[in-house]
């Protein structure tokens, strides 16, 4: 595999921006906060920050060293850097969840970065001046094209913006790393910064009374941060806090590989890593458990933010609170808000991008601009049956398979052949090489047993979830001859469509939601051994050299 | 905001302040990479 000539990092700020930009996403301001409030409110920072220390700090060490240690061998996208790992003829295999898993994500996430691209456009436009809270939240469904019963939905406006969207980040990335994914890190991220304080400044200082508010917005921050003790004896709590460190922090997917791949032999991955990760947790902690729950319940009550608090939230409510601001404030608001979202989004996407490419040049021996075309065609096309069958949930299918269970599977996988194939002294070595800071010798042991064990543990735990939530009583079902009951959202519940009452493919001559999503589930099949077979191809041209 | 709201959240923000900051500046302060890593 050649290396890709001339690509560096221009400055150390830079690459620890762009590292935090992708960790920092929609993720940060939307699931963050529905995950606490969903998990015992203040407690579920106890599991979450330990789930941050075993899991996630080694995890980012072993990403940054696999990928600098691919990248001392020329390679900058992990089927390469898995090779290098091992004997084993097996383990760039596991090196194409790497690719996967980005190219996938990318699709469906490049579209809702286009929404927040989107609203800040309408925003600006005025659109929502005037309209109530029921209108607001239509103006979202019409925009998906989901306000109708068509099976098909084509959003005219939500095309454009998405293609507007995708061709910003081809060009982005086009350029190149320092002139290109640098450069926006460090414009994007600091403007995320102030953007967030200044929405975050408004929920601490909104008061009952004020600019139409109901209640106090501490009363979303007291919801949030009440510790409920008892929900540490909860598995689900412990599930959900390991589910949430993985998704922040973008570990499990291939592009902290790929950064670190441009750095060189002897530059420090221990401290950039841990700057990176804080950063994204400063971000989550405090900007974004700041903003979205306070404010909605300033205005609607905690029993709605109760029962409503979720992703679409961030679209369908927050541009109606805002109109209480006035006509000036409001527009502000909200190319405040969308405009914070766009930058999280964008630094994400991005990093989506570039292991893709490097995939492509290092194979294909295409340049970096043949490379972006390459990306941008396959994201367009995995990304419009996303679009077009939102509503029979082909934008889920690709969530659940690619940016949930893949990222378990790939993160369990590099854990387990970093720390026992390449060896815990080969790998505490990689990690300590260079380093501007000293680790705790423990984290040695937590290395090789104790984050394994965490992966394993999150990657059981949400394959065989039972229906009840209650693991010992199922334990204790199952060793009564009972059975086991799968929940509808566990691994093998969703692959057995549990919970759904009609499992037929066609209904009077129409396609089911059952029919899309297992056709789904075979394009995502399909991708992954393409991608393998690239692999089998080119490394076999390589031995035959 | 209850007292022990507000203990569990100046708790944790003082932890995370902290590290972010530390390990920024420590970066920051450690300098550059190489010469020959920047183009």
């Amino acid at each position: 595999m050649k290396e890709i000539k001339g690509e560096r990092w221009g400055s150390r700020i830079g690459l620890i921006f762009a590292v935090a930009g992708n960790a920092v996403g929609l993720g940060n301001f939307l699931r963050f906060p529905a995950q606490a409030a969903q998990n015992g409110g203040g407690a579920f920072i106890i599991p979450y920050l330990v789930a941050f220390l075993l899991m996630g700090i080694p995890l980012l060490w072993v990403e940054w060293a696999i990928g600098r240690h691919g990248g001392k061998y020329g390679y900058n996208s992990t089927p390469g850097m898995f090779h290098k790992l091992g004997k084993g003829k097996y383990l760039k295999y596991i090196g194409v969840f790497g690719i996967f898993n980005n190219l996938v994500i990318a699709a469906y996430y490049c579209y809702i970065e286009s929404w927040t691209l989107a609203y800040v456009w309408h925003s600006l436009a005025g659109t929502f001046t005037g309209l109530d809270s029921n209108a607001i939240s239509a103006f979202f469904s019409t925009y998906l094209n989901i306000d109708n019963t068509n099976s098909i939905n084509i959003p005219g406006t939500g095309i454009i913006f998405f293609i507007l969207t995708l061709g910003l980040n081809l060009w982005i990335l086009s350029k190149g790393l320092s002139k290109g994914i640098e450069i926006v890190s460090k414009i994007a991220l600091p403007a995320l910064l102030l953007f967030g304080v200044i929405l975050a400044m408004r929920a601490f200082t909104l008061d009952a009374g004020e600019s139409g508010a109901v209640y106090d917005a501490m009363t979303g921050f007291n919801f949030l941060w009440t510790p409920k003790f008892e929900s540490l004896s909860d598995p689900k709590v412990w599930l959900a806090a390991a589910g949430q460190i993985f998704f922040t922090l973008s570990v499990g997917m291939g592009s902290i590989h790929c950064y670190a791949s441009y750095l060189r032999e002897k530059d420090d991955i221990a401290l950039n890593a841990s700057a990176a990760g804080w950063m994204n947790e400063f971000v989550e902690i405090i900007l974004g458990a700041s903003i979205v729950i306070p404010i909605s319940a300033a205005y609607l009550g905690l029993e709605w933010v109760r029962s409503n608090v979720g992703f679409e939230m961030g679209f369908r409510t927050m541009p109606s609170l805002f109109q209480n601001w006035g006509p000036v404030l409001s527009v502000i608001a909200g190319v405040v808000w969308f405009g914070l979202l766009f930058f999280a989004g964008i630094t994400s996407s991005l990093a989506m991008g570039q292991p893709v490419m490097a995939f492509f040049q290092q194979t294909l021996n295409q340049s970096r601009k043949k490379s972006a075309v390459t990306f941008g065609i396959l994201t367009l096309l995995l990304a419009l049956p996303c679009i077009l069958f939102y509503r029979m949930g082909v934008f889920g299918e690709f969530d659940y398979w690619a940016g949930t269970f893949a990222l378990v599977v790939f993160a369990t996988a590099e854990m387990i052949i970093f720390a026992w194939v390449f060896g815990i002294e080969n790998a505490w070595g990689e990690i300590r090489k260079g380093a501007d800071m000293s680790i705790p010798m423990v984290y040695k042991f937590v290395l090789k047993y104790i984050t394994p064990i965490f992966l394993i543990a999150v990657l059981v735990g949400s394959t065989l979830k039972p229906a009840t939530g209650d693991w010992i009583l199922e334990l204790t079902n199952l060793f009564n001859g009972d059975g086991w009951n799968f929940a509808a959202d566990s691994v093998v519940g969703t692959i057995l469509h549990i919970g759904s009452e009609n499992l037929a493919y066609f209904s009077n001559g129409t396609p089911t939601d059952i029919f899309i999503k297992d056709i789904s589930r075979l394009l995502l099949s399909i991708l992954f051994i393409s991608l393998s077979f690239l692999t089998y191809r080119h490394w076999k041209k390589e031995e035959s050299k | 905001m209850s007292l022990e709201a507000i203990l569990m959240m100046g708790a944790t923000w003082s932890v995370v302040i902290f590290f972010s900051g530390k390990f920024l500046i420590k970066a920051l302060r450690k300098g550059e990479f190489d010469e020959t890593n920047r183009k």
